[in-house]
């Protein structure tokens, strides 16, 4: 509320007789008054100042800030005299919201308090940034903190936090922390998991503000493996005065800081409109609230492009709190540039929050002067991403040696005076003086008797001090120089960039990229998939980055041991930059879509041994070598040398089976995209499904209609629900009805309601239309519409109105139309059965849902999707969730092979059934089968790609896959290949007698698919598997076999190929010889 | 008194976690609740509408054989649909239904509150119930006029665990906007639910719970004797804090639209056994008790030891001054089962 109290009190006047005037004032504006009686009723509420004539009597008073509570019991007696109550200051019991940082706050709060009012290091002067970290300690190292490193915008490491600071060792509670005394500016924080990631982040610090940043370590279980990160999106960051130190016992204000970063990182708005009402001081004492509070306030513009003018002045009103609190700070200079205010800089400086560098790209893309290009800022532009809410320096790990670390100097306090003197000296003076190691001149403009008065101590100590510390800048180097004592020469820029280590790019190379890069953050920044949970950041493993542009090869788990693995995904950026890239059991990383970390595929029934893929000799050709590991698989056959697989078969997506345990699909995927695999109700991660993605999110806030195009049961009425869902009429109905289905006679009914007695037996009814009111209608299979319907639609559409059957007043309703078909509308149109002018009016913006084949990738995710629904219903949810990693595969691999090439003319609606009718058939199994009739309708269908003549190449003469497939279905035709159902059980074991129960040769023999022999051993009651026999039994045998590894098998009746994997992996015999 | 045969309840109460850690008031929670809930001067809802889920015994020792799991609430919600379609009912399942969910939880965002089902552990949160989405889409569908839910969980703040939604189609009816609703949630987002032993028996129960109790058994009742939704509110957000220690803080919050208030029932405004201790200079010395008006209370207390009073007041403020000396303002609140004590 911003009105004058005095003014107010004066507006009421004298207080009645039998009354009592209540004043009471809250500490901050945003602190909320409610006045309650004694029957515990509300009686009044305002916001800061709350002013009242009451009846003598009892009340109480709650004081809200946010979400924190307080209430005090006041006494008001028949005085005459006004009651002032000034609100308390509100403290909460638990310092953060988080569960973690509570608990580390908690058991730490102390340490953090008094380690935060002490200076550890100096390395400028002017603001604090105090680091404490919670048990965290680099692979390896026990030593608390260690990893942990600072380091300026240019890369040098200012200090080694773990050397640095002070540190306490306790079982799983350790903690070490460090206060380090700076010179304002941005800083890059590193934290070095060493081959479990590195990420650094932009953190600033700001002249008389204390930086403090809590970071705790978060280990989770993936795959029985213990993986760290540091844990970045949900460490705290506070401003505080220097010297007030950490506030164990929080006050309101750091709790809704909290609360406001959270709410920042999941793009939801928090702060209540009430908060941001009144006098905005928020800026004043709680600078990251203040900021925090804009960035909400801008976060509104997504439903509304512009700010309101009560917001627009609440922001203005706030930048200009900030400008003063925390000057030059980058992140209010952001928000000053999007309000047209001159920034007090020219942004050398990178912000510390993601949505402020957001600002900044957006205004540059239509001034690009705003970021000059030979800023520092604009020079590191393509170093930084966004992690939470915060803005980090993608380190590339292949890159990132070491820089040498300018020697630390220790300054003492009188010395740091004199470097805080010398900072407010006008930098001006000093302009014309070149900065150059040496003898600093400037020093000779030090005032001596202003020094005596200002700090109080006798000349001689001070001439002392400036004698030292013009000794020990004499080792300073240049750059540093200015740091350390704020004389900026002229040409500040321009050094700083030459002083830039020599991987970050030339400037004329940076022009061409930076602006897309700038966007590409701009982009991402739009797209709340892309702020994903992860803490190490590391680029290599994630693939991409700067440099990559358009799909790119990739390996994505369609099938594996651990079914949590699907969807796992490596980016073959090794490929398109002309390297090889072997894959093993080890090597490489498979890192779900939007995570910076993964694990290798880790089967333990895989090779340690890599496979390679290549380039191929035809551009965008890859090339299979399965080199010594003997399992790969590609449709049903085992390549004995290098493949090459064309870029047809890529971009249609090729199976590769691993050792009958996993199963990976060879395709392109983008790899800018890092989406949650179900982003918007969507199960998948593939190019078609990201593009579509991006539609809905384009126009899902606007009215314009949408035709969703697609075949059948491809998806388009959820893509009609995300569309809903996604806009801002979330919270109102969807309606949907099948165009198709309804009949001539009924649609007008149906769709526009009627009025009772309208026509025989008609009762008042509301339409679809009405129903639909302020929210979506989904008109599905549109071009299945009758002639009728068409023209009633049409007309609607046209004027906006309509009239209930047998009403004769229109009625107007908002209505968005989402319309979906399977049908060729325009040959519909050609023909005569569609009117060209519904579909102009429908397809005010058009979708297309791409078919299944299409998305090959997404086959793996969506079965099990599917699965894990299906299972639950015959109580068999187990099935997912094996509790060894070396159990039998639950969906054989020649099975998920299979699913993954067959065409799915019915899209995921086939996938769907199809899976519950495996899933079903298979109940009781601990292994997927399927029956002969769902095997001859997966072995029915696959188009081929389209085939493209290519040349033969030098590089491939062993053999070659077709880019025609005509092993699809497996099996050729029966004239030339037998079944297996053609053959007995015994005949087939004596088959597998024959050939010392190697797989291979006895299919040879059989002339069948090995995949179909797998699948018979799997059902197969008579035959045992190697994986199942326990290691007291398989020791029992090896000794009785003295290590006859081919009797073995023949006595076990296993395959030697499987028993040796078992062996091995149980330690009963040695060797890398698979 | 008659019964409600179109209202229905779903209470879950889940104790045992393999891999989270037991808890033991939550089955005492759904119990209770129950209890009120079947109870004629209660929700009056027919047993045979409620439908109570707790853990098995004996307690599974492992995740993958411990239940309650998701399978079991969706199947008890799914029983609803099934009677919404049945025929002749136009889609209308009944009156009122009744959500209440206690056990381990947390906030999948700002404004969800979720239970984790006893197969969840670290990590594997994905087996919860959100209760908000779960009662949002039976008050878009419609199938009640009135939706309540009650969860007493925590909301800490797990920002990777999805949030799983009802495994429904949509269904959206034209009645949806007429559904009234209530909501109660047993803390604010990003905080700790508590249980304790509570008086007069020592079970654990949840403060909210109790709390909420104590309300819907007559605390809650307005001076006309009516238990709503707001009256409700009010009480607990003034009860529960005296359920907790000191040093504790657990703020429940509540959702409704309170032009649409709801209906609880009714109650004779309670009335509350008060105990006020004098110490020190005040033993002996005769006090005077004061009302929300500041005017003097008579007949309604009596000295039973030099240093005890004794007091029945109904809810509201109070002030007890020692004549010429100290004194003390506070709060009787509750349902009449505990003893409001004042020292003085």
């Amino acid at each position: 509320m911003n009105f004058d109290k005095a003014a107010d009190n004066w507006t009421l006047g004298p207080v009645k007789p039998g009354r009592v005037r209540l004043d009471v004032r809250g500490r901050d504006p945003q602190t909320q008054i409610t006045l309650i009686n004694s029957a515990f009723q509300p009686i009044a509420s305002e916001q800061d100042h709350l002013i009242r004539d009451l009846p003598p009597g009892l009340y109480k008073l709650r004081f809200q800030v946010g979400t924190l509570t307080h209430e005090i019991h006041q006494v008001l007696e028949a005085t005459g005299q006004t009651v002032r109550v000034d609100a308390p200051w509100v403290e909460f019991d638990s310092p953060v919201p988080l569960a973690d940082t509570r608990q580390a706050l908690q058991a730490h709060g102390s340490a953090a308090r008094e380690r935060s009012q002490i200076v550890d290091v100096r390395h400028g002067i002017g603001g604090q940034l105090f680091i404490f970290v919670r048990d965290w300690n680099a692979p390896g190292s026990e030593h608390p903190g260690t990893g942990l490193t600072l380091h300026d915008l240019q890369g040098q490491q200012l200090v080694d936090l773990s050397k640095a600071g002070a540190w306490e060792e306790r079982e799983g509670n350790s903690w070490a922390a460090c206060n380090i005394e700076l010179r304002p500016g941005s800083y890059r924080l590193r934290v070095d998991a060493g081959k479990e990631g590195m990420f650094e982040q932009i953190i600033v610090v700001c002249k008389d503000w204390q930086t403090q940043m809590f970071l705790l370590r978060r280990e989770y279980s993936l795959q029985g493996q213990r993986v760290r990160r540091a844990n970045l999106a949900d460490a705290a960051l506070l401003l505080s005065r220097p010297g007030e130190g950490f506030r164990s016992s929080y006050d309101p204000v750091s709790r809704i800081e909290e609360v406001a970063r959270l709410a920042l990182s999941q793009r939801q708005p928090y702060l209540p409109r009430p908060l941001l009402k009144g006098p905005p001081n928020l800026g004043f004492y709680a600078p990251m609230l203040g900021l925090y509070a804009a960035h909400s306030l801008l976060g509104r513009r997504t439903a509304e492009p512009k700010l309101s003018e009560p917001d627009l002045h609440v922001l203005h009103t706030l930048v200009d709190r900030l400008s003063i609190s925390i000057p030059d700070h980058p992140d209010v200079d952001a928000l000053q540039l999007w309000l047209g205010k001159s920034p007090s800089t020219s942004f050398h400086q990178p912000p510390m929050l993601l949505s402020s560098w957001s600002l900044i790209v957006e205004k540059t893309a239509n001034h690009p002067g705003f970021v000059p290009a030979n800023s520092l800022a604009a020079n590191i532009s393509r170093y930084l991403c966004g992690h939470g809410p915060w803005l980090i320096w993608q380190q590339d790990a292949a890159t990132a040696s070491p820089q040498p670390a300018t020697p630390e100097i220790e300054f003492d306090e009188v010395e740091q005076a004199l470097l805080a003197s010398l900072r407010r000296t006008p930098s001006s003076q000093a302009t014309e003086q070149p900065l150059t190691s040496g003898s600093p001149p400037f020093l000779d403009s030090l005032s001596i008797p202003r020094l005596v008065r200002q700090l109080e101590l006798p000349s001689t100590v001070i001439e002392a001090a400036i004698a030292g510390l013009r000794q020990k800048l004499r080792t300073v180097p240049a750059h540093e120089l200015s740091k350390l004592t704020g004389q900026r020469p002229a040409r500040w820029a321009a050094r700083s960039t030459r002083d830039l280590p020599s991987r970050i790019p030339s400037r004329s190379r940076l022009a061409q990229r930076e602006h897309s890069r700038l966007f590409d953050v701009h982009t991402a920044l739009r797209s709340p998939g892309r702020i994903a949970d992860y803490s190490t950041f590391n680029k290599g493993k994630q693939g991409g980055g700067a440099g990559a542009s358009g799909p790119i090869p990739a390996l994505t788990v369609v099938a594996h041991p651990m079914p949590e693995r699907v969807g796992d995904r490596c980016l073959l950026t090794g490929l398109v930059a002309g390297r090889e890239v072997p894959i093993s059991r080890n090597v490489p990383d498979f890192p779900r879509p939007g995570e910076a970390l993964g694990l290798p595929l880790s089967d333990p029934g895989l090779s340690r041994k890599p496979w390679v893929l290549s380039p191929g000799a035809q551009p965008g050709a890859v090339r299979v070598d399965p080199g010594e590991s003997r399992q790969v698989v590609i449709q049903g056959l085992a390549p004995q040398g290098p493949w090459e697989l064309s870029p047809e078969q890529i971009a249609d997506g090729m199976p590769i089976e691993l050792g009958e345990r996993v199963v990976v699909l060879l395709h392109l995927a983008d790899p800018s995209v890092n989406e949650p695999a179900n982003a918007l109700g969507m199960v998948g991660n593939s190019i078609g499904v990201q593009v579509v993605r991006r539609h809905i999110e384009k126009v899902a806030d606007l009215k314009v209609p949408v035709l969703i195009r697609g075949e059948t049961g491809s998806g388009k009425e959820l893509i009609a629900q995300a569309l809903h869902k996604s806009g801002h009429r979330r919270d109102m109905p969807f309606m949907s009805v099948n165009l198709g289905a309804i009949t001539k006679e009924l649609a007008a009914s149906e769709l526009f309601g009627s009025a009772k007695g309208a026509f025989t037996g008609a009762v008042k009814k509301q339409g679809l239309f009405q129903a639909a009111d302020g929210g979506t209608l989904f008109l599905d299979e549109v071009g299945e519409a009758p002639p009728e319907v068409q023209a009633i639609l049409l007309r609607v559409l046209e004027t906006g109105e309509f009239f209930p059957v047998g009403e004769h007043t229109p009625v107007r309703v908002d209505v968005r139309l989402v319309a979906a078909t399977d049908a060729l509308l325009e040959k519909q149109i050609q023909e005569g059965r569609f009117k060209e002018p519904l579909l102009h009016r429908l397809a005010g913006y058009e979708i297309r849902v791409p078919p299944l084949r299409e998305r090959r990738e997404d086959i793996g995710l969506l079965f099990h999707h599917f699965a894990r629904e299906a299972l639950e219903s015959v109580n068999e949810a187990h099935r997912l969730k094996p509790e060894e990693p070396d159990v039998d595969p639950w969906l054989p691999t020649s099975l998920a092979s299979r699913l993954v090439r067959y065409g799915w003319p019915g899209n995921i609606r086939q996938l769907r059934n199809l899976t519950r009718q495996i899933i079903i058939g298979s109940r009781g199994r601990s292994t997927l089968w399927l029956d002969p009739r769902l095997e001859e309708e997966i072995s029915g269908f696959t188009p081929a790609p389209p085939v493209t003549p290519r040349p033969p190449s030098p590089m491939t003469p062993s053999f070659r896959i077709p880019a025609v497939i005509p092993s699809l279905p497996d099996k050729p035709p029966s004239s030339q290949r037998p079944k297996l159902a053609d053959f007995s059980e015994e005949q087939i074991i004596a088959a597998l007698e024959a050939n010392n129960w190697e797989i291979k040769k006895a299919t040879e023999q059989l002339g069948v698919a090995r995949s179909t022999l797998y699948d018979w051993l799997n059902r197969s009651p008579h035959v045992s598997s190697a994986n199942r026999m326990s290691r007291g039994d398989l020791a029992r045998h090896l000794s009785e076999c003295q290590g006859d590894l081919v009797l073995m098998s023949q006595r076990l009746k296993v395959s030697r190929w499987a028993l040796v994997l078992r062996l091995k992996d149980l330690g009963l015999i040695q060797g890398e010889d698979d | 008194m008659a019964m409600n045969k179109e209202d229905f309840g779903i209470i879950v109460g889940i104790n045992q976690y393999p891999e989270l850690g037991a808890l033991s008031g939550p089955e005492n929670d759904a119990t209770d609740f129950r209890d009120w809930l079947i109870s004629p001067e209660g929700g009056a809802v027919p047993p045979e509408n409620v439908t109570l889920i707790t853990c098995p015994q004996p307690p599974a020792t492992s995740v993958f054989q411990a239940q309650p799991t998701t399978v079991q609430l969706d199947n008890a919600f799914e029983h609803l649909h099934v009677r919404a379609n049945e025929d002749g009912r136009g889609g209308v399942a009944g009156r009122r239904l009744y959500i209440f969910l206690a056990g381990h939880g947390f906030a999948p965002n700002l404004e969800d509150a979720a239970l984790l089902m006893a197969n969840a552990s670290r990590g594997r949160t994905g087996h919860h119930i959100p209760g908000r989405p779960y009662a949002n889409w039976f008050r878009t569908a419609a199938y009640f006029e009135e939706i309540v839910l009650f969860m007493d969980c925590c909301r800490e703040n797990y920002r990777r665990a999805p949030l799983r939604l009802p495994p429904w189609e949509d269904e959206h009816s034209e009645t949806a906007k007429d559904v009234r609703y209530f909501y109660g949630f047993a803390t604010e987002w990003s905080r700790a639910a508590r249980e304790t032993p509570q008086q007069p028996d020592s079970r654990v129960m949840g403060h909210f719970t109790t709390a909420l109790l104590a309300g819907l058994r007559g605390g809650a009742a307005d001076e006309l004797g009516r238990i709503t939704g707001r009256s409700l509110k009010r009480f607990v957000l003034g009860y529960l804090p005296t359920l907790l220690p000191a040093d504790q803080h657990q703020v429940p919050t509540f959702d409704f639209d309170d032009t649409k208030d709801m209906d609880f029932g009714a109650a004779q405004p309670p009335v509350i056994p008060v105990r006020i201790t004098l110490t020190g200079s005040s033993v002996g010395r005769e006090i005077q008790l004061q009302d929300g008006w500041l005017q003097p209370v008579f007949g309604k207390v009596q000295r039973v030891q030099p240093d005890l009073w004794r007091a029945t007041l109904s809810c509201g403020l109070y002030r007890v001054r020692i004549l010429g000396g100290t004194s003390k303002v506070f709060e009787v609140i509750g349902d009449g089962t505990r003893e409001v004590h004042v020292e003085l």
